[in-house]
C-alpha cells in the first residue's frame, strides 16, 4: 500500500454527523442567507435588488469631492472607542427621541452607500495596506411610476495611513500593487490592484421597478405603501413580523419566530416613518440577541450608537500571515434619528501582520446625504448608462 | 437531509448553484446538502467530531459569504469547500497536534465520543498506526493539509492546488516530504516520533 494512504489511514475514521448537528449547521447557514451581502470587489453583477444592500462603488459628481475629503481621513480614525452603555436602555431612549421626529418626506428616498475596506498589498518586497472605496447611490421614487435611479462609482484605492503611504512612496509609488496572498486565498485571486486617486468608472441605471417593490427583500416584497401601513407600536409590529414569518418560506428557515426576530433590524435600513423606526428600536431593545455596545465614533468620524443585533463574529482572509484573522461586527446607528450610519463594521478581534487589534477593516456607511429629498437625480456627465441592473 | 449524490445526476452543477445563489441565496442550500457529510467527516478525522460540528458549519457560512469570488468555470465546488475547511482548521493546529501525539502514544482517540459513535469509530490500536500517527504529528501543517486532502479527501493534485491556492509543484513537494516521513516511521527510525 502507498505510504500516503497508510499515513492517512492512521487517523481513526469518523462517524457521520448527527441529524441534529446537520440541522444546526443548516440553520446557521439559513440565518446567514438573510444577512445583507458582503461587499464584492469583483465578480458578477446581480439584479437591481442588490443595489439596496451592497455596492461596489457609487457617488454623484456633486458629492464626490466632499466624500473623497471625508473618506481620505478614514484610515486615520481610530477604532470605535466604546463607552459604558447602560444596557439596552440606550435604544429605548433613542426610540423615545425618534418617535417625536416629524415624518418629512420628499419625492425620493436616497440611500448613498459607501463600501470601504482595507486590502493588504505589496510594492516591491514591502507590504502595506490600501483603503479601497466604492459607492452606490440609490434614489427610490415616492411615485411608483417614476424610475428608480442607481449610480455606481469606483472611488479610490490609496495607501491607508501616512505610514502606508511612506512605504508605497519608498517603493517608487507604483501605479499597481500586488495583493498579498494570505492563507486560504486562491492564487488566482491574488491579483494586481490599480491605485486610484479619483472617482471613476461611473455607471448608472434608470428604470421603473414593476409595482414599486423595494429592492431590499430581506423582509419580503414591500412597497412604500406597505411600509407606510406598518404599525408604530412595538407589540403590533412584532405581530406583523410574526405573520410574515409564518407566511414566508425563507423567513421560516429560522427554527422559531424568536430566532427570526432580530431581522427587525432591516426596518432601520428602510424608508419607514419615524414612528415605525421607533417601534422597531423598542422591539429590538427587548431581544436577548441585541447588545448595545455604547457611543462610538463611526469610521467617517460621526458620533453614533454601536449595537450588535445578532451574535456576529467571523474571519477575514484579507490579513494574517499564517492564518485568518478573527473579526467582529457592529452596526452603528445615528444617535438622534435611529437610521443607519454604518453596517457590517468589521473590527479586528486580534492583531496580525499589518493590522492592530481594534482596527476597522471594512464597513458599509451611509453618506450624510441619506434620507428624503426633492432633488431629482441627474446622470452626471461622463457617467455611462447601463441597460443592465446595477450592481 | 438530502444525501450527497453524484453530481452527474443532478440538474445543476455546483458552479451553476453558486451562480444562481447570487440572486437567490436559497440556492446555496443545495451545496450544503451535497457536501456537509463529506466536509464534516474530513474535519472530524483530523480534529474529532466536537470541533467538526462547528468547523463544518463555519465552512459553509464562509463559503456562502465568499461565493462572489468563486470561479464559476470550476464545475465542482468540492475542492473549494475542502480548502475553506482546511483554512478554518489551521486555527486548531495545536489541538490537532495534541490529538495526533496522544494517538501515537496510546492508539486511542483521545477525544471521547458518544457511545454509539465509538462503535462506529475505528480505533487506531495497531502499533504501525501509532507510529504513523506520530509521523503525521511531525509533519508541518502545510504538508499535513496536502497529504490529508489527497489521501483522506480524495482530491487530485490539481484540486488540492486550487483548494489551498498553492502551485501544483508545491503539492508534489509536500507529498514527497510526507512520504519520506511515512517511510521513516514504518522503518522504525522516525526522527519525528515522540518518545513517551
Amino acid at each position: 500500500m502507498d505510504e500516503l494512504t497508510l499515513l492517512a489511514r492512521a487517523l481513526p475514521d469518523a462517524p457521520p454527523p448527527s441529524a441534529e448537528v446537520v440541522e444546526r449547521a443548516r440553520a446557521r447557514l439559513a440565518a446567514a442567507r438573510q444577512e445583507p451581502p458582503r461587499p464584492r470587489r469583483s465578480g458578477r453583477r446581480g439584479r437591481l435588488v442588490w443595489a439596496w444592500t451592497l455596492g461596489t462603488a457609487m457617488a454623484t459628481a456633486a458629492v464626490v469631492m466632499a466624500v473623497v475629503t471625508l473618506v481620505s481621513s478614514l484610515a486615520l480614525v481610530p477604532a470605535p472607542a466604546l463607552v459604558p452603555s447602560g444596557g439596552n436602555e440606550a435604544l429605548l431612549r433613542l426610540a423615545d427621541e425618534v418617535a417625536k421626529l416629524p415624518d418629512d418626506r420628499g419625492a425620493y428616498w436616497r440611500r448613498p452607500l459607501l463600501n470601504n475596506g482595507l486590502i493588504r498589498v505589496k510594492a516591491g518586497d514591502k507590504a502595506f495596506n490600501v483603503l479601497s472605496s466604492s459607492r452606490i447611490d440609490l434614489w427610490q421614487p415616492r411615485d411608483v411610476r417614476d424610475p428608480v435611479h442607481v449610480e455606481q462609482w469606483e472611488q479610490f484605492v490609496r495607501p491607508a495611513t501616512p505610514a502606508d503611504e511612506r512605504v508605497w512612496r519608498a517603493a517608487g509609488a507604483p501605479a499597481t500593487v500586488q495583493r498579498v496572498c494570505t492563507p486560504g486565498t486562491r492564487a488566482g485571486d491574488c491579483k494586481k490592484i490599480r491605485m486610484r486617486s479619483k472617482p471613476s468608472d461611473c455607471l448608472s441605471t434608470h428604470a421603473a421597478e414593476p409595482g414599486g417593490v423595494l429592492g431590499d427583500r430581506r423582509l419580503g416584497e414591500l412597497t412604500l405603501a406597505d411600509i407606510s401601513a406598518l404599525p408604530g407600536d412595538a407589540a403590533l409590529l412584532r405581530e406583523r413580523l410574526r405573520a410574515y414569518w409564518k407566511a414566508s418560506k425563507s423567513a421560516r428557515a429560522w427554527k422559531s419566530f424568536e430566532e427570526f426576530l432580530p431581522m427587525a433590524r432591516v426596518l432601520l435600513e428602510l424608508p419607514v416613518s419615524p414612528s415605525v423606526r421607533a417601534a422597531a428600536l423598542r422591539l429590538l431593545a427587548g431581544l436577548p440577541t441585541t447588545k448595545v455596545r455604547g457611543s462610538v465614533t463611526d469610521p467617517m468620524g460621526r458620533q453614533g450608537l454601536a449595537v450588535t443585533f445578532v451574535k456576529s463574529e467571523g474571519f477575514t482572509g484579507q490579513f494574517g500571515a499564517d492564518d485568518e484573522v478573527a473579526e467582529r461586527y457592529v452596526t452603528i446607528l445615528h444617535p438622534r434619528t435611529g437610521t443607519l450610519l454604518a453596517a457590517n463594521v468589521s473590527i479586528a478581534a486580534e492583531s496580525a501582520e499589518g493590522l492592530a487589534q481594534g482596527t476597522v477593516m471594512h464597513y458599509q456607511a451611509w453618506a450624510p446625504e441619506a434620507g428624503w429629498t426633492d432633488e431629482r437625480p441627474e446622470r452626471p456627465r461622463g457617467c455611462r448608462r447601463s441597460d443592465r441592473p446595477i450592481p | 437531509m438530502t444525501q450527497p449524490q453524484p453530481v452527474e445526476t443532478l440538474e445543476a452543477d455546483d458552479a451553476e448553484l453558486i451562480r444562481r445563489s447570487h440572486d437567490d441565496p436559497e440556492q446555496f442550500a443545495g451545496l450544503f446538502d451535497r457536501y456537509i457529510q463529506q466536509i464534516h467527516r474530513y474535519v472530524a478525522r483530523r480534529l474529532g467530531t466536537q470541533a467538526a460540528d462547528d468547523i463544518a458549519a463555519e465552512t459553509f457560512l464562509t463559503a456562502f459569504r465568499r461565493r462572489a469570488s468563486y470561479d464559476v468555470t470550476q464545475r465542482l465546488a468540492r475542492p473549494w469547500l475542502y480548502g475553506i475547511a482546511t483554512t478554518l482548521m489551521a486555527r486548531h493546529r495545536r489541538g490537532e497536534e495534541r490529538f495526533l501525539r496522544a494517538l501515537s502514544r496510546t492508539g486511542v482517540d483521545p477525544l471521547p465520543e458518544p457511545m454509539a459513535d465509538a462503535v462506529v469509530g475505528r480505533v487506531a490500536a495497531q502499533e504501525e498506526d501509532r507510529r504513523l500517527a506520530g509521523a503525521l504529528a511531525g509533519l508541518s501543517q502545510g504538508d499535513r493539509d496536502v497529504l490529508l486532502l489527497v489521501a483522506g479527501g480524495d482530491l487530485t493534485y490539481e484540486e488540492v492546488a486550487w483548494a489551498l491556492g498553492v502551485p501544483i509543484g508545491t503539492v508534489r513537494s509536500r507529498l514527497h516530504r510526507a512520504r519520506k516521513k511515512a517511510r521513516a516511521a514504518l522503518g522504525g527510525d522516525d526522527p519525528t516520533r515522540e518518545v513517551s
